[in-house]
């Protein structure tokens, strides 16, 4: 930040960089050797590749709510909180980062920041940033191996029973659908954990951005977004599959396979914002008739 | 007040980077030792096993493209016996095996490729040397049934997979040294689930184990079975 916004803002709403640097200074060293660590390893598996968008969606999150980092001389329960957290967090830390454990080496950051948070501004700003804090989970490598399979089996499920009611020579076995000629795998990466916490980061981005007052409908839509994205995936297998059935293998493996990403995230995005309006609709009637 | 915290802060987190950085193992337990040529270790015939020569057989690029960017060395060989039995050998050797590169196990790259995975059962097969900690699963695909009896060597230690491979590489790690990986795999095919069926094809999984290690020489059995004794479970 510049002196000159420094001095046409009220003074109040300033962030205070000199008292936050030794924090920032501190994270810094701490993180960027996991960060780049990940980026070298974890970010480039394909049910991984969400990583950097659930980075992004977090600092974006928290960013939102930095007038809360107000710093205040903590309470004796908020400093014994704290340095507990951050003692906890920076144990974990020195254990992952130094055995390569990513789970201990990325996880540690939710009580790490815990403890910087309660220290510095307290329990208020500990519960402004609650939300960022729990989704740095989903940048974790979750062992989801057990969700993964059941849902590409669903997804070709689905695939294989509308296309055949619409009398395509379909057949399926497990995760390979047999289309015509061809033969397509649903990989991982078409029907993962990765479409689906990618997913629902661009729900809660949506929410956040539309900035909805009623919990009901944030929590509703929050769900939702788990059959949303079954949905938009059966859609994009479906495209696939007929592509291929019409253009030939190339075609269906080629560029359109990475446009069909896209293309998801675009038919998620509808079908949220169509859901969305729906119950809009009815939590204002149901306002209206009480 | 507010600046004092800060700066402990600050110093706190920097000891632990620099505890972090320090604490990272550093030597490969098989540094120093000749490096391990798998076709030349594991015998080519034994008792009344012989290598057949399946020369024809499908490769998924794919899945390979995956296996040679985790293993250093994986070994892929058919067997049969004089009563006509026949059994996969699959070994797959790393020399790193960090977390980020660990044995990707059976369950999960049969799963990958559309198998069905049964219960993963844990047993025991004594052999010449010591008794080896395995693990039974039965991946079945449409109408190819698949037993699958495979065990997981860390470092000098034979492993279960999951927590007790995690806690060996650990303890490993805290002292400083990174250990390799081996995963033997020994699957062959049935023409039913009954459990008559299957318990023969694992009887003659457990044959076929302790033969080929009272056919290796001793002193290549650490290779596949390591070197300690006892194995921890």
């Amino acid at each position: 930040m510049s002196v000159a916004t420094m001095h046409s803002d009220s003074p109040q709403r300033n962030i205070d960089w000199l008292s936050w640097l030794p924090y920032l200074i501190g994270l810094a060293g701490l993180y960027i050797p996991s960060y780049y660590a990940i980026s070298q390893t974890l970010w480039r598996e394909v049910d991984q590749a969400h990583g950097p968008i659930v980075l992004m969606v977090i600092i974006f999150l928290a960013w939102q709510k930095r007038e809360h980092l107000v710093l205040t001389k903590p309470s004796q329960l908020e400093t014994f909180a704290g340095w507990t957290c951050l003692l906890f967090g920076l144990a974990c830390y020195v254990l992952g980062r130094s055995q390569d454990i990513l789970m201990l080496d990325i996880g540690s950051q939710i009580p790490v920041l815990m403890g910087v948070l309660l220290l510095s501004c307290g329990r208020k700003a500990l519960k402004a940033m609650w939300f960022p804090l729990f989704f740095i989970i989903f940048m974790l490598p979750l062992p989801l191996a057990s969700i993964t399979m059941p849902m590409k089996m669903a997804v070709s499920y689905v695939t294989e029973t509308i296309l055949f009611w619409f009398d395509y020579p379909i057949a399926r076995s497990g995760v390979v659908l047999q289309i015509g000629q061809y033969q397509l795998l649903v990989a991982d990466a078409c029907a993962g954990m990765h479409t689906l916490i990618s997913l629902e980061a661009l729900g809660l981005l949506y929410l956040n951005l539309v900035k909805h007052d009623s919990l009901v409908r944030n929590i509703t839509l929050g769900i939702l977004i788990i059959p949303i994205s079954f949905t938009a995936n059966v859609v994009r297998v479906m495209a696939l599959t007929l592509i291929t059935y019409y253009f030939g293998d190339e075609v269906g493996q080629g560029f359109v396979h990475g446009f069909a990403g896209m293309f998801l995230f675009i038919i998620a995005l509808m079908f949220i914002m169509a859901v969305d309006s729906t119950i809009q609709f009815f939590v204002k009637r149901h306002k209206g008739a009480a | 007040m507010k600046m004092k915290i800060g700066y402990v802060v600050l110093m706190l987190m920097i000891t632990a980077s620099v505890m972090a950085a320090n604490l990272r193992p550093q030597h490969k337990i098989t540094e120093g030792q000749p490096k391990l040529m798998l076709e030349q270790a594991i015998p080519q015939q034994f008792n009344d096993w012989r290598v057949l020569d399946l020369t024809a057989q499908l490769v998924n690029p794919e899945v390979k493209a995956a296996v040679d960017k985790v293993y250093a060395q994986t070994l892929s060989r058919t067997y049969t016996n004089a009563k006509g039995d026949v059994i996969m050998l699959s070994i797959a050797y790393g020399e790193d095996q960090s977390d980020s590169v660990g044995v990707h196990l059976p369950e999960g790259c049969y799963g990958g490729q559309g198998f069905n995975i049964g219960r993963v059962v844990r047993d025991k097969i004594a052999t010449e040397s010591l008794t080896i900690p395995v693990t039974k699963v039965i991946a079945t695909k449409t109408n190819r049934i698949e037993p699958i009896t495979y065990w997981l060597r860390t470092g000098e230690r034979l492993t279960y997979p999951g927590w007790d491979t995690k806690m060996s590489r650990l303890q490993y790690g805290l002292t400083g040294h990174v250990p390799d990986g081996m995963l033997v795999r020994i699957s062959s095919l049935t023409s039913t689930t009954e459990p008559d069926d299957i318990e023969h094809a694992y009887a003659i999984h457990a044959r076929f184990i302790q033969d080929l290690i009272s056919a290796t020489p001793y002193t290549k059995r650490h290779t596949l079975i390591g070197q300690v004794i006892r194995p921890l479970s």
